[in-house]
């Protein structure tokens, strides 16, 4: 374990004065909790989120022409003798 | 165009049964109406959802469990990660972490394996451009110097759009599987993603921003 104590003033070891503060370490305990931190980016591709809008409605348009003129051939249907 | 020049000239009248032919027809057509109103309705309906989403999202974040989820940096996919303020875009919204299909359906999602706000490297944050409430439909108007905020039971972390860098402006446009602006950085940065153009998934638009500022939160 490396400790960097008042960088720049001077050297820092254990039991050795160093700009006016005295560091002893009897003894040590870390215990770390939960996960460490990660900073790997995504493999392979960003987030899509660009839902296609425009398509729903061109889509939307097309099936509602195609209900319509089916409704239309229904009537002649049931018109013509 | 008549519609005698696109339907089969064959009399299915006499094969099936006028009555039973029209009936049949007439059912199908309604059942098309109906799924072009949905599909008109769709959009719309995603931006409903995200805005009711977007308030149970804010309701659990003032809950003691998301400032537990930082202390122990622990979030599940969807919860509640920080909430992200954008004074140019008028833009207020919960950032949830993931970046999936369903967690985007609240608007936000925060890349998993990126640092989380306001840690040293480069925080990925990905928004809906189009649907599902559209939180960075405008991200093309943030220019240098605009100000991005995320606020975390813990902190509130100030972003700065930088100056263009590394031979490109900023925003720009990469293509979807270039991931490398995801990439850590030696400074806290933050990247924000959307998709482009809009209301397409062909590329991606990026904007960099570098940590100014942090204020605790009481």
């Amino acid at each position: 374990m490396t400790i960097h104590a008042l960088k720049g003033i001077g050297e820092s070891e254990v039991g050795k004065k160093d700009g006016g503060i005295l560091l002893r370490i009897a003894a040590a305990d870390v215990r770390l909790a939960g996960d460490i931190a990660t900073t790997e980016p995504p493999c392979c591709a960003l987030a899509t989120t660009g839902g296609p809008v425009y398509g729903y409605l061109a889509g939307a348009a097309l099936m509602a022409l195609l209900a319509l003129a089916l409704l239309a051939y229904v009537r002649r249907l049931r018109t013509t003798v | 165009m008549k519609l005698k020049t696109f339907l089969p000239r064959v009399s299915f009248g006499r094969l099936f049964g006028r009555k039973a032919l029209a009936g049949f027809l007439s059912v199908m057509a309604v059942g098309m109406l109906a799924g072009a109103a949905w599909l008109a309705g769709y959009p719309f309906y995603t931006d409903l959802r995200a805005a009711q989403e977007q308030k149970r999202l804010a309701a659990s974040f003032e809950t003691t469990s998301v400032k537990h989820s930082y202390q122990e940096r622990s979030f599940t996919e969807g919860s509640a990660l920080t909430r992200m303020v954008i004074p140019k875009l008028s833009l207020d919204t919960v950032v949830v972490e993931g970046v999936s299909l369903k967690a985007l359906a609240a608007g936000a999602g925060h890349y998993p394996r990126t640092p989380l706000p306001g840690e040293l490297g480069n925080v990925g944050i990905a928004g809906h451009r189009t649907m599902n409430g559209k939180p960075l439909s405008n991200l093309q108007e943030l220019t240098t110097g605009d100000r991005i905020i995320l606020i975390t039971p813990l902190a509130q972390f100030t972003y700065e759009v930088i100056p263009a860098f590394g031979g490109h402006a900023n925003p720009w446009v990469v293509h979807p599987n270039d991931a490398s602006v995801l990439q850590p950085t030696d400074e806290p940065m933050l990247t924000l993603t959307t998709c482009h153009p809009r209301g397409s998934a062909k590329q991606r638009m990026v904007v960099r921003a570098k940590l100014v500022g942090m204020e605790s939160v009481a």
